[in-house]
């Protein structure tokens, strides 16, 4: 039995960092059968575009490009049109999206149009347009959003017109669960030792973020890698040096993450810090509690089905933290960073399976699809929520899954399943 | 100078010979020239290299992983320090060939092939633009100039005028010449100039016949380089100065009459084929499964693959095996599981086959899409039969239908091989054999064909057609007309297509009888196929929802079997008239709207009636591509049927009117003092759906007008 196909993939990677710009459009040139569930999934995850929400209503999206969502319209081939084409469609669809005034257009061929050759560059030149004949079939999504993202970046030029003191943050995606926390996470910790964040490449950005993104003076890495290759462009372009310190979840790698970028930019990463240490504190009392109950976390075990990076900055401060014991780990983007996760488990003589899918745990760090088939199964007896899908609709309060908050809520779901699965003799 | 110049030609015209002796010429001029053969057979530039084949792009792309590419191993220097690149394909028969080209510019552009230094760049495509793969040097970033090698047959001048009819496509101002190959025929150059005149493109090289072409062949040479001071070697020297000049001209094309009458001489003939031939007869009788928007050529709703992935993936006991990218798996997983998987979070009843699928991808991928997926397919097959599988669905994508791989040969081949395994291909090849509905409904039909065992008819029993696998409420409705059928002495055989086990599916030829789940096309042609393969009657009364509907349904079950329904309405309705005396007490008299695209508003105004409710305004939207066929006996005459179009008026003037509640499938924008209570889209067969709404009507009744968040929202 196989959960593989739950993970997202190169395709939807790249269609979502396209959809990631806010005041553009992405078109799909294929079949609807390629654009309901990631136009699904775009209006999910980024729903607050301007004044007010778009969502699927076919009183406001009923026409044949849109096919009731408002996200990603599609020229809708079928096999016919694979034969003999589809570029008249193509054309009407980008004149109709034009009209919509969005800053860029973005055309992406789905694998059928890809394979018989439609050629994107047929329509456009009104507006700056990407166009992406194919994607890395099969790819990791991680790889899919890097490409789109390189791919903009050719059509929109960032500008180095005056260099600020600002950071980027690179490698996150509107495909990343509750992205807009996590910005706001990170960019309050930045902010109280006064660094301000320039832009977020990929990640809710306009076209004039894009073109002002060349003007930062660093550029630090959120999920690496979504975001390492893209990095090391604006470093050879623009001459903007990046920290890659892994993903901020855990209080040390927090630590780490806060005061590698305020050594790049020579300020005090003391403010911060001080924040982190009194979230330890905080999260050291609640512990204590539980010691007190006898529910401690530690000696319990967990595996992970996520993104490299964050399996291994997610290891490292459950096991040195809590205490917890690693059992499984897969990663489908960032196998370097699972190779280095796998080592770090395996420095410490713990056995450790390569195939969360299959392997018995307490408790998993996935995605709320993933999470919810593993309890189904009997594999965990809980998940913890760390990566998209997520279970639900809205939250109505930050729920980031990384950085200070991220980090009390991952101790505080830990805590919770120990103590709720607790057996008592 | 930087130029890059495309040859064009029917195949077997000697475009491989034109184009090797160019590079011949120029670079003798000192011109450094990169030569790429963009033909699978790969032997274009073999006379620049001596006589020796080189490893092509397509192999290499094959062959080494993408970190140890490098740019100059698939590029090899020949005669005079040109560069020669061989683009490669697959093997004939399989795979796509142009896709390969494709993909073989592709990684010539990855591993940086613009860093080359060349002066001009040849590209040497075969034969002529059939697809949007032969076009890709045709494109602006390739070639600038596009030259047309012909003889003066038929065949090649019509190749010829394709080329540019395909450059006309694209940027039509880039064609360099005509090059005139002679094929020996005395008439020929006559041809080629009356089409060179027609198309108003010159002829810029007379090649003649010559035994110097096979002779340098033999030497593994170039007539350039074996005969230097011959004369077809200066035609060629000619050429590669008009190919320096670089005058384009402006592709015009001929319709084919307009060939016809300039080549052949004589006018098209059509003949019509009207006459039927009488010994050509089907052997088996054809009733076409087909889905709605087959049917009615309407614009497709998802895809085939989807639609059949979501049957076979409710199936106890069955693998599905997707043929595919990751990504069509991907989506379509999540399209069938995400909302069940929702509704598991939520507390609903769902189907568990979602929570964990048996399926796997194969997970195409480029080297998969150029060179065919038939391997891939059988090995991820056989990985499942090692695995201890024996039951297995096989479904296709666009792609494999795309490069032409045969799945179900692939299947005939593993059941050779081990007798004991069963596979059900569906070759949907994404959307080709139409929309996610006729995806349920062929795969019905094949788990059917591939997976049943015909024996005694178990009497009193039915199969359930026409279940929808991705509507949250798809299982409690599925146990409620159990129930009912219970109560009446029936037993439910088998429910399709899907959420069943494999021993459901092996018991479908033995239902006494199949009842519709809903009027939908799809659950019309299942019945239809259980009809005509197994002579399952279908009893004509589909299930519905609301006590009329269910008592409908129920008298027309009863009938079949000889059974009597009267009890059971009986019951039904009293339990309903209990249920709906709270409701109507609060309900009585209040103002409401209905705006819905179901084609049974029965129910809807039964619960509206029996409340007290008073319905000022009843709206069916006519969508074309979801309630084609209104059924009139379920619309009531208060019912007005609206076009898609007037939604806008509709809800402006139920907004004048104000009424206490509006029933709608999706959020208007009306006055927030309008509460609003969402219809369900697909249709319902709860006997008391009517209750539920007004439950919900009784929460809009009893709420606050307008809530206070709606003061913060500015």
């Amino acid at each position: 039995m196989s959960l593989e196909n739950d993970r997202p993939e190169s395709f939807l990677g790249m269609m979502m960092a396209l959809e990631g710009i806010r005041d553009g459009y992405c078109l799909v040139h294929g079949p609807t059968g390629c654009k309901y569930y990631p136009a699904s999934v775009a209006e999910s995850r980024f729903p607050m575009r301007g004044e007010e929400a778009q969502t699927r209503n076919f009183f406001s999206f009923a026409s044949r490009y849109f096919f009731s969502q408002p996200r990603m319209p599609c020229t809708y081939l079928d096999m016919g049109r694979f034969v003999t084409g589809g570029g008249d469609r193509l054309e009407e669809l980008y004149s109709k999206i034009v009209s919509l005034g969005p800053s860029i257009i973005s055309m992406v061929n789905s694998p059928g149009a890809s394979l018989v050759g439609e050629d994107l560059t047929s329509v456009g030149g009104e507006i700056p347009t990407v166009r992406i004949d194919h994607a890395e079939y099969s790819g990791t999504c991680s790889d899919g959003f890097q490409d789109a993202i390189l791919e903009v970046l050719k059509v929109v030029k960032p500008e180095l017109t005056e260099r600020n003191n600002k950071v980027n943050l690179v490698g996150l995606s509107i495909l990343h669960l509750n992205w807009e926390d996590i910005i706001e996470d990170l960019g309050s910790l930045l902010g109280a030792c006064g660094i301000e964040i320039n832009t977020v490449i990929g990640a809710g950005w306009t076209v004039e973020d894009i073109r002002n993104s060349a003007n930062a003076a660093l550029n630090v890495l959120v999920y690496p890698e979504y975001g390492d290759r893209v990095a090391e462009f604006y470093r050879d372009s623009y001459g903007i040096p990046f920290v890659d310190a892994g993903v901020p979840i855990g209080f040390s790698n927090l630590e780490k993450w806060i005061l590698q970028t305020c050594e790049a930019l020579s300020v005090s990463p003391e403010p911060a810090l001080d924040r982190i240490r009194a979230a330890r504190r905080k999260a050291a009392k609640s512990i204590g509690l539980m010691e007190s109950y006898h529910m401690l976390p530690k000696g319990h075990t967990f595996s992970l089905m996520c993104d490299g990076s964050l399996a291994l900055a997610a290891t490292e401060f459950l096991y040195n933290y809590l205490g917890m014991i690693p059992v499984a780990v897969t990663c489908a983007n960032g196998r370097d960073w699972e190779k280095r996760t796998l080592q770090f488990i395996e420095d410490r003589n713990i056995p450790c399976a390569e195939d969360a899918l299959h392997t018995e745990a307490e408790i998993m760090l996935t995605s709320g699809s993933i999470g919810c088939s593993c309890v189904a199964r009997g594999l965990v007896k809980d998940y913890v929520e760390m990566e998209s899908p997520g279970t639900k609709y809205v939250c109505t309060r930050p729920e980031p899954p990384i950085g200070l908050e991220g980090t009390m809520i991952l101790i505080d779901r830990v805590l919770n399943i120990v103590a709720s699965r607790q057996r008592f003799l | 100078m930087k130029r890059k110049i495309a040859v064009y030609g029917k195949g077997g015209i000697g475009k491989s010979t034109v184009s090797s002796n160019l590079t011949a010429a120029l670079s003798d001029t000192g011109l450094r020239v990169l030569q790429i053969g963009c033909d699978p057979k790969h032997d274009s530039t073999r006379a620049l290299i001596g006589g020796n084949t080189q490893s092509t792009v397509l192999d290499y792309l094959k062959e080494v992983r993408p970190e140890d590419r490098r740019l100059g191993d698939v590029v090899t220097q020949g005669y005079k320090g040109c560069l020669c690149v061989e683009a490669g394909g697959p093997e004939p028969g399989v795979g796509c060939a142009g896709r390969g080209i494709i993909s073989a510019f592709d990684l010539l552009e990855r591993l940086g092939s613009d860093s080359i230094e060349s002066d001009i760049t040849i590209y040497d495509v075969l034969g002529d633009v059939v697809c949007g793969g032969f076009a890709v040097p045709l494109r602006n970033d390739y070639a600038d100039t596009v030259y047309i090698v012909t003889s003066g047959e038929f065949m090649a001048i019509y190749a010829a005028n394709n080329i540019l009819r395909g450059t006309a496509n694209y940027n039509p101002d880039r064609i360099g010449g005509i090059i005139f190959n002679s094929r020996g025929d005395p008439e020929e150059e006559s041809r080629a100039e009356r089409f060179s005149g027609a198309v108003v493109c010159p002829i810029i090289a007379r090649i003649g016949r010559s035994p110097l072409f096979m002779e340098a062949e033999r030497e593994g040479q170039t007539v350039v380089e074996r005969f230097p001071d011959s004369e077809v070697t200066h035609t060629f020297r000619d050429l590669a100065q008009c190919v320096v000049e670089g005058r384009r001209h402006t592709a015009r094309y001929l319709s084919e009459s307009e060939l016809e009458r300039l080549i052949l001489g004589r006018e098209t003939q059509t003949r019509k084929c009207r006459e039927s031939v009488p010994h050509l007869q089907s052997k088996e009788k054809i009733r076409p499964y087909t889905a709605r928007n087959v049917t009615y050529d309407e614009s497709i709703h998802g895809c085939a693959f989807s639609g059949a992935s979501s049957v076979c993936t409710s199936v106890e006991g069955l693998t599905t095996v997707l043929h595919s990218p990751r990504s069509c798996a991907h989506f379509t997983v999540q399209l069938d599981s995400c909302s069940v998987k929702g509704s598991c979070v939520r507390g609903y009843q769902t189907h568990e086959e979602f929570l964990d699928p048996d399926v796997v991808c194969t997970d195409m991928t480029e080297d998969t899409m150029v060179f065919g997926g038939n391997n891939l397919l059988r090995n991820r097959i056989l990985e499942q039969v090692d695995a201890g599988r024996r039951d297995i669905a096989v479904i296709t994508a666009c792609p494999p239908g795309i490069i032409g791989d045969d799945a179900r040969e692939v299947a005939r081949q593993v059941m050779l091989e081990h007798p004991d395994v069963r596979i059900a291909v569906m070759d949907e090849d994404g959307n080709a054999t139409g929309d996610f509905m006729q995806g349920v409904m062929d795969a019905g039909i094949e788990l059917a064909r591939t997976f049943s065992v015909k024996g005694e008819t178990i009497p009193d029993s039915l199969n359930l057609v026409g279940v929808k696998t991705m509507s949250s409420s798809a299982q409690s409705e599925l146990d409620q007309v159990t129930e009912i059928l219970g109560r009446i002495g029936i037993r439910v055989n088998c429910v399709l297509p899907g959420f069943c086990s494999m021993e459901d599916i092996a018991d479908i030829p033995n239902a006494a009888a199949s009842l519709k789940l809903n009027p939908d096309v799809f659950t019309e042609k299942v019945c239809m196929f259980l009809e005509d393969e197994y002579g399952i009657p279908t009893i004509p009364t589909p299930v519905r929802g609301g006590l009329k509907g269910t008592a409908d349904w129920i008298r027309a079950v009863a009938g079949q079997f000889g059974k009597d329904p009267e009890p059971v309405i009986r019951e039904l309705s009293e339990r309903f008239d209990r249920m709906m005396e709270g409701p109507r007490r609060l309900l009585q008299g209040k103002r409401c709207a209905v705006v819905t695209i179901g084609n049974d508003v029965s129910w809807i105004k039964e619960a509206i009636d029996r409340s007290g409710m008073v319905m000022e305004r009843g709206y069916v939207l006519h969508r074309t591509d979801y309630n084609r066929n209104l059924n009139s006996e379920w619309i009531d005459d208060s019912f007005t049927v609206a076009e898609e179009k007037d939604v806008g008026r509709i809800i402006e003037e139920i907004d004048a009117l104000c009424p206490d509640i509006l029933l709608v499938p999706v959020t208007a924008k009306v006055n927030p003092r309008i509460y609003q209570s969402r219809l369900p889209c697909a249709p319902t067969t709860d006997p008391f759906a009517g209750r539920l709404l007004a439950e919900d009507w009784i929460r809009g009744v009893l709420a606050p007008k307008e809530e206070e968040w709606r003061r913060d929202v500015a």
